[in-house]
């Protein structure tokens, strides 16, 4: 595909998240056709099968796929920018884990069943966390401190969730709770839609106003100072943004990694390198990615539905191992 | 514009490592800041344009203290060049210039026509204008130091303050830097410029500033400083002068003890 100008790659991405929300509400195991969908689309909340099966199950998680993928690889691009470190991922620096483990902590306490705001707020207090600790422990531009903070960060995380699993009184919980670990959007609702679309569109808007300043500082903390970027500032936005934007999307959807990684990856060369332009590139990137992964699992025929999180995974590891592998020194530079 | 750090004092660890240290800057006029290592040249100029905080002294433009402007005037008065010189992303050449738009840009939107022609003219002046769709990151030493340069240059501030521009360059882009630097002080600028090179300091500077352990030591004409007594004293070496086309240049010799 040539990509000619920045309207134009947007346009392209644009057109891949329309048609993959599409693909999204049409694909299903009921073999209900377009046809049938639009006409109970257009007469709103009918009480019909093909009704319930749009407005119930096929939207929500057409609508979920695409803000959570967006905001994971708009967290990731932003987080890149920030941390000037191409390895930057919420789901590999320990970001999605610490939401992970504030969500499950929302469920095993029973704030979640009574507030369900609560499962989003834990989430997103367990991601604002693990953003500062990094950008204590991490150096910026240095990947080892970053990824070793981040190892740090995950393994304790997982710990505390595990350990919250294993004091559970319910094992039928804990195993719900462990399947909502791995990361689907199966089974969503709208009302879940409703409740974390605030945060995510929140966290957006955070993060759209760190574009400018993200491009100054490719020259490094001292020039983007003296440009007149406000680095306290930045910080904050990127923080409290990635954290919105990470801690929402795991709320509802459990941890899924590594779109954050792949998707900013593949769209950088594309924009000029440029982080500001980068970010609403990887924005819609990510959810024409995720929502075509999520059209994959019910594609693919197995006795369970693949979990969208061990898919990104499973794509995205190896993706891993190829940019560590890239990013060593080689010689002669 | 002029700019005037007064007595500024910056302590660190129970060390002092800036000792009421002085400096002027007036539009038209090219200053070295010159010392051996550690004599607290960078940490003058960081806190000049605000990035380290003084103890103690002011730091004025035109007789308004720097804190009290904003940011973004501040960087509009102010173009910095720092010494690290580490583009992050292979970012194009001209991208990385026009972030030196950074301050005059509102925001959203496409790139003003003047952006556009600031960037042109800060990349003539340097000669880069045929490097503006390489990438940043393989660009040779003198190439990228000419491009970040450009950057300073376009923010097109009354004062520019450059930490060891010359470093690393080889003789020719030595010359050609410190002749950029030369053109831009002549078009109106005031520029400062940390330097190591005392022969390069001698022949270019309009005046220079001496600093030793903390502190100014000397400030004049570049013949009134580089003596042998504070060559002497302050980098502990002994020199050979002579002159060539008329101007008269010094050349570090020999250490002292």
């Amino acid at each position: 595909m040539i990509v000619r100008s920045y309207a134009g790659l947007l346009a392209t991405l644009g057109c891949l998240v329309l048609l993959a929300f599409i693909a999204s509400l049409a694909v299903g195991p009921s073999g209900v056709g377009l046809g049938e969908l639009g006409n109970a689309l257009r007469d709103g909340g009918g009480t019909g099968p093909v009704s319930l099966i749009l407005w119930e199950l096929r939207l929500p998680r057409a609508l979920l796929g695409g803000l959570i993928g967006a905001s994971l690889a708009l967290a990731g691009a932003c987080l890149q920018g920030y941390l000037r470190n191409p390895l930057a991922e919420p789901g590999i620096i320990g970001i999605s884990s610490a939401s992970a483990l504030g969500a499950v902590i929302a469920i095993y306490t029973g704030l979640a069943l009574r507030y369900p705001i609560a499962l989003p707020l834990l989430a997103i207090t367990g991601s604002v966390i693990a953003v500062l600790a990094l950008q204590t422990l991490a150096r910026a531009g240095n990947a080892l401190t970053l990824i070793l903070a981040g190892v740090a960060i995950s393994s304790l995380c997982g710990a505390l969730t595990s350990l919250a699993l294993s004091m559970s009184p319910n094992p039928f919980a804990s195993l719900e709770i462990v399947f909502w670990l791995l990361g689907s959007i199966t089974d969503r609702s709208m009302t879940q839609v409703w409740l974390v679309t605030p945060f995510v569109i929140g966290g957006w808007v955070l993060l759209a106003m760190t574009a400018r300043p993200l491009d100054a500082l490719s020259l490094g903390t001292e020039t983007a100072a003296s440009l007149g970027v406000n680095m306290s500032r930045l910080r904050l936005l990127v923080t409290l943004g990635a954290a919105c934007c990470v801690g929402a999307a795991t709320a509802v959807s459990g941890v899924i990694g590594f779109v954050g990684l792949v998707v900013p990856h593949l769209l950088r060369p594309l924009v000029g390198y440029q982080p500001s332009r980068l970010l609403p590139a990887s924005a819609l990137g990510g959810a024409a990615l995720l929502l075509g992964a999520d059209v994959l699992v019910r594609l693919i025929a197995t006795q369970n539905e693949l979990k969208l999180g061990v898919v990104t995974a499973l794509v995205g590891v190896p993706f891993f191992f190829y940019l560590v592998f890239r990013s060593r020194p080689a010689y002669g530079t | 514009m002029k700019l005037t750090a007064e007595q500024v004092t910056v302590r660190a660890q129970q060390r002092t490592i800036l000792d009421n240290a002085s400096v002027t800057l007036e539009p038209g006029e090219l200053v070295g800041l010159i010392g051996p290592n550690g004599a607290g040249k960078s940490t003058l100029l960081r806190s000049i344009i605000g990035s380290l905080p003084y103890s103690t002294g002011r730091v004025d433009l035109d007789g308004t203290p720097i804190m009290a402007l904003t940011a973004r005037q501040r960087a509009r008065a102010l173009a910095y060049l720092p010494q690290d010189r580490h583009v992050e992303w292979p970012l194009p050449s001209r991208a990385v210039v026009a972030l030196g738009r950074y301050p005059h840009a509102s925001g959203v939107g496409p790139a003003q026509p003047s952006d556009s022609e600031a960037v042109d003219r800060a990349m003539a002046a340097v000669g880069a204008a045929a490097l503006a769709d390489r990438s940043a990151t393989v660009l040779s030493g003198g190439e990228l130091t000419r491009v970040l340069l450009a950057r300073a240059l376009a923010v097109e501030a009354p004062l520019l303050l450059a930490d060891e521009p010359i470093a690393g360059l080889d003789p020719f882009h030595q010359l050609h830097v410190m002749e950029i630097l030369r053109a831009t002080a002549h078009g109106g600028a005031g520029v400062l410029a940390v330097l190591h090179d005392l022969p390069l300091a001698m022949r270019f500077m309009d005046r220079v500033v001496l600093m030793h352990e903390g502190a100014v030591v000397a400030n004049g004409t570049p013949g009134e400083v580089l003596t042998d007594e504070n060559l002497e004293r302050v980098y502990r070496v002994t020199a050979r002068r002579g002159s060539a086309d008329g101007v008269a240049y010094v050349l570090p010799w020999s250490r002292v003890g």
